[in-house]
């Protein structure tokens, strides 16, 4: 077995040399793209998660949103409903009163004019009355006469009214 | 018989420029010396830096947000090491030595696959003939090159992670283990360069005994060889690079 210690100098030092400009010249940039690349990619998964975590969130809020909204219009239609029921009420009950009150003046002015009419006849009554009264003093009459005569006015009132 | 020896003994060790040894001595059974040339497979070494340097900076020179072509294909590569590293060895150990693991593997997998192409060109007696070339790592003054490195940041890393506390390993549970537990630190980076070494020299010396011999048809028996070699290509590279993982993170968690 031979051993060269100039030969052993030689593959040492260039295999440091070699390892040296290896280094600088392969390893080093390779590594810096590779990490530069592994960062660039770490930082959009991240940024796509942030989005993602963003996005979800906006969604719930957007969920509840509408649910919310959906109980307010409920309540908007349950209220309107209510107050629609009571206005219902209240028109009826209004009409009705109003209805009774026009029914009642009917009533009052039906009343009114039968009671005008009654006194009316009852004033015309009397005239014929005071008419007939009047003639009877004007002619002595006598008991078929007086039969006539009561005939003949109430004919003279009859043509009258 | 006489010439697989012959190749065997000799590694193959071609010089280009130089060759002339300083110093020699030997101990052990290993040769050690200390030469000044230039060998062939310092030419492949280079070759597989340049090719590193030059893919690695086409891929990374474009910063696409969308990665496409090389681009994608580096960073896969890189990103896929990278992680598979630092899973082993936790991220913050595999900050520090994530950049050295990968090249470690990357280096010697296009290594190991270099010691296939066959551009070794040469002039036989006035005859140009090709062969395959030679391996870096399959020399073992490489292979014993990057052990040591692997053995120096398993002590930095143990010392930096656990200061003077880390020295108490060598003596736990009690002082009687300290020759066993420095064997135990020689022998690691020593077997993964013994292993490297054996692994991809003996392929390219199969291929190369092969290719010589006449009694298999030419070209076929080294191609199946090449394939086999295909995989223990990556196993070796892989093998490699997760020991000396598995060697720094023992270091780190020690106390």
């Amino acid at each position: 077995m031979e051993i060269d210690f100039a030969q052993m100098i030689f593959a040492i030092t260039n295999f440091i040399i070699l390892m040296i400009a290896m280094y600088f010249l392969m390893y080093k940039p390779l590594k810096q793209t590779m990490d530069k690349r592994q960062d660039k990619i770490k930082g959009e998964i991240e940024t796509a998660e942030q989005l993602k975590a963003d996005a979800d969130q906006m969604k719930a809020e957007i969920t509840a949103e509408l649910a919310k909204s959906r109980e307010t219009a409920q309540e908007i239609i349950v209220r309107a409903e209510k107050t629609a029921e009571v206005q219902k009420d209240e028109i009826v009950l209004a009409a009705r009163a109003e209805a009774q009150k026009m029914i009642d003046k009917a009533h009052a002015e039906i009343r009114e004019e039968k009671e005008k009419v009654l006194g009316e006849i009852r004033d015309e009554a009397a005239t014929l009355a005071m008419l007939a009264a009047s003639k009877l003093i004007e002619r002595s009459l006598n008991d078929t006469d007086h039969k006539q005569l009561v005939d003949k006015y109430i004919e003279e009132a009859g043509e009258v009214q | 018989m006489d010439a697989v020896m012959q190749v065997a003994s000799s590694e193959g060790v071609h010089y280009l420029a130089g060759g002339h040894t300083l110093w020699e001595a030997s101990a052990y059974g290993f040769n050690f010396s200390f030469t000044m040339g230039l060998t062939k497979w310092m030419v492949v070494f280079w070759g597989v830096m340049l090719f590193m340097i030059i893919a690695g900076t086409i891929g990374a020179r474009k910063k696409a947000l969308v990665p496409s072509g090389w681009q994608n294909f580096s960073e896969w590569t890189y990103g896929g090491l990278s992680n598979f590293f630092s899973k082993m060895i936790g991220p913050h150990l595999g900050k520090t030595f994530g950049p050295l693991l990968v090249t470690f593997f990357i280096f010697i997998l296009l290594s190991n696959y270099s010691g296939m192409l066959p551009l070794n060109f040469s002039m036989d007696e006035g005859t140009l003939s090709l062969s395959n070339l030679q391996a870096p790592t399959s020399v073992f003054s490489v292979t014993a090159g990057f052990a040591l490195i692997v053995f120096f940041c398993t002590h930095f890393a143990g010392f930096k992670e656990n200061k003077l506390r880390y020295f108490k390993f060598f003596v736990s549970p009690i002082a009687f283990m300290l020759p066993f537990t420095i064997i135990d630190v020689v022998i690691h980076p020593f077997t993964l360069a013994l292993r490297l070494f054996g692994n991809i020299h003996g392929e390219e010396t199969v291929v190369e005994q092969l290719m010589q011999l006449s009694v298999f048809v030419n070209g076929w028996a080294p191609a199946i060889i090449e394939v086999l070699g295909m995989l223990f290509g990556l196993i070796q590279a892989l093998i490699f690079s997760l020991l000396a993982a598995i060697y720094i993170s023992e270091a780190a968690e020690h106390f």
